[in-house]
């Protein structure tokens, strides 16, 4: 089977978190994709930029260190932020290279703007892997025909153990994977909800009701911050319909290996970011259709009015 | 409260009024109590009162006002329906009896301060049954939380989530007037141990609700009631008697720390049943009435003046703080901010 070839534009994350390295680029082969390059604007940081160097070494690809890449993929998958993710959007629509943009989210809704302007009409993948998870495709498609009736509610939790705090809060680093189910969901919604967050931005919750009175809520935060092992400590989406209700828990399917030395989680059946890239690669063949990038700015709204919310102590209308 | 008499005490004889279904819970646990016994029944349904005063070998009358003056009866448990509880509850402290108040302990924050004023005059221990804080889970949560298990809690979520509706149109806890509404009615159980587990009161409180069952309805059988405290953290607490499948029971407690999550899934009791009509969970034997148990218990050692009321009568009034501003909240769809502490 021929691969299909994708450019690996970037390497910035969010502090030390690298996703081109550790999440997309291992998971490129079994969804059907192969890295051309690494491509990285020399305005990144000393950090990005050995990411970049050793990413190009271990994928065995060709670095390319410039303004703008050389490229004949088929797509590119982006890890930058602010400018220089401007700019590749740029870069993108004009040679009309399909994107996956790892967390949207972590520009600011001014930045997505622009983004979204220099984007114009390119198909752009936001980096939600859950939404893409085998399960939640699965009580998407339940919702989407009836199977549970109408629907009446949506709860979701996320709780991140370990890693990085993130610079700009959960809310927009991890909450934004719950809205994106939630807002599947629900489909285009006006919201009316109180959110609640803590002062340092690592826990995040709120209760509201859409205008078609699905009721919704959401935690999200990050536990043990800073402590070098990372897990899903609760990632579970609840729905709730007229004839019957759904539990998810996205951390599974997974078997538990247990011993006398304790239990081990094993996954099969495919991850969520395997079945998120191969999504890509179809749209990169023209095979799948996503929003328009405009679709950003909707959900960096909604984030904002939530932390608008939370911060006031009032209860606020949001659309998403 | 009682005196306490030299060498062996005699049971703390015990009163209820109202002899309906919680009533029975009571009285089964009053039976494994070893302190306290029941001494007199009443109810407006004299018939009703006799046949338990005969079964249970008790005293029996049709009115609070002859219960009260029962010399037997030491302290009362009330039982009736949630509109009579502030003026039964003055009754009973008034003739100078410890009062165990089912939740909640009124329909009013200010009614609910009165009781609470009149009782510390009295010098009279008050409780209220906020029976949930003395189920085996939420006792075990919470010793969990106290053992820095999970660091400092800042998130909780209660879903106790089933089909089961009150049946009939006549029944009082459909009637907002009677019952004040499902955030009198079931949602103090939820919030009081999302308070207790975060260590403090909340100060905005955030409802959603339907009609789930049928657009008729007068209160919201689906609620959803969400908190938030001073230190910044919340809570999400969802009661439902709407679900379907009808016989559903879906329960799920998940308190989120700064170092962890508590998690109570909602096959925790480890017994799953598939049967006719679907899958079920079970609890083993014991469960239920091991919490009414600890809570009488509680209520006798609080009278004795051993041990502090459960929960402290303040989280009781804030519990129908909170349900007052739940209920507002429905009709508002505003956050509502509750004011003093309680």
């Amino acid at each position: 089977m021929s691969l299909t070839p994708v450019l690996l534009a970037g390497t910035v994350g969010m502090g030390e978190q690298n996703h081109q390295a550790h999440m997309w680029a291992p998971n490129l082969a079994q969804a059907g994709l192969a890295p051309e390059a690494v491509w990285t604007p020399p305005s990144v940081d000393d950090l990005a930029m050995r990411r970049a160097e050793e990413l190009a070494c271990a994928c065995g690809v060709e670095l390319q260190v410039s303004e703008t890449p050389t490229t004949s993929a088929a797509g590119a998958i982006v890890c930058l932020r602010g400018a220089e993710r401007t700019a590749f959007a740029a870069f993108a629509a004009e040679h009309g290279l399909p994107l996956l943009l790892d967390k949207p989210t972590l520009d600011s809704t001014a930045q997505l703007e622009q983004f979204a302007a220099e984007a114009d009409a390119l198909p752009v993948m936001a980096g939600h892997h859950f939404a893409s998870h085998p399960g939640f495709a699965r009580i998407l498609t339940a919702v989407r025909g009836a199977e549970i009736g109408l629907l009446r509610a949506v709860h979701t939790d996320l709780v991140t153990g370990g890693g990085e705090s993130s610079d700009i809060g959960e809310l927009r680093n991890l909450g934004v994977h719950l809205l994106e189910l939630t807002r599947l969901l629900t489909g285009p919604a006006a919201v009316r909800l109180q959110a609640h967050g803590v002062a340092n931005g690592s826990a995040w919750s709120f209760l509201g009701s859409t205008d078609r009175g699905v009721v919704v809520s959401h935690h999200t935060s990050r536990a043990s911050a800073g402590h070098p092992v990372v897990q899903q400590l609760r990632a579970q989406v609840r729905v709730t319909g007229t004839h019957g209700f759904l539990t998810l828990d996205l951390t599974k399917p997974r078997l538990e290996v247990r011993t006398v030395h304790g239990t081990a989680p094993v996954a099969y059946a495919g991850s969520s970011v395997v079945a998120h890239l191969t999504k890509f690669a179809s749209l990169t063949h023209g095979a799948a259709r996503t929003a328009p990038a405009t679709d950003f700015v909707v959900i960096s709204r909604a984030l904002d009015g939530i932390a608008a919310s939370a911060e006031s102590g009032n209860a606020a209308s949001i659309t998403w | 409260m009682s005196e306490p008499e030299s060498g062996a005490q005699r049971p703390l004889g015990i009163g209820i009024v109202g002899v309906g279904g919680i009533a029975e819970s009571h009285m089964a646990a009053l039976r494994e109590v070893a302190d306290g016994r029941l001494a007199a029944v009443c109810d407006i349904a004299a018939d009703q009162a006799r046949k338990i005063g005969e079964r249970e070998g008790c005293a029996a009358y049709g009115s609070v006002e002859e219960l009260l003056a029962d010399p037997g009866v030491e302290a009362v448990i009330v039982c009736t329906p949630n509109f009579t509880h502030e003026e039964l509850g003055h009754q009973v402290l008034a003739a100078g009896k410890d009062l165990l108040m089912e939740k909640p302990l009124a329909l009013t924050p200010s009614g609910a301060r009165r009781l609470r004023a009149e009782a510390a005059e009295r010098g009279l221990a008050l409780m209220v049954g906020h029976s949930h804080r003395f189920s085996d889970q939420g006792l075990a949560i919470k010793e969990a939380i106290d053992a820095g298990a999970i660091g400092t809690p800042r998130f909780v979520r209660v879903a106790l989530n089933g089909g089961w509706i009150w049946p009939g149109w006549q029944h009082w806890v459909l009637n907002p007037a009677a019952s004040g509404g499902h955030s009198f009615h079931n949602g103090v159980h939820l919030t009081d141990l999302a308070c207790w587990w975060m260590g403090e009161q909340a100060d905005t409180v955030f409802s959603a609700g339907q009609h789930a069952t049928s657009e008729a309805l007068q209160i919201f059988d689906y609620l959803v009631v969400g908190l938030g405290f001073p230190s910044g953290g919340s809570a999400i607490c969802e009661i439902s008697r709407g679900d379907n499948p009808r016989n559903a029971a879906y329960a799920e407690i998940t308190v989120v720390g700064t170092e962890g999550v508590i998690a109570r899934e909602w096959d925790a009791e480890g017994i799953l049943a598939w049967l006719d009509h679907g899958l079920a969970q079970w609890a083993p034997d014991g469960v239920g009435a091991r919490t009414f148990i600890r809570e009488m218990q509680s209520f006798v050692d609080g009278v004795r003046g051993t041990k502090t009321v459960v929960p402290p009568v303040d989280y009781a009034v804030h519990a129908v703080d909170v349900a007052a501003a739940s209920e507002e909240s429905l009709v508002t769809g505003e956050s509502i901010r509750i004011g003093a502490a309680a």
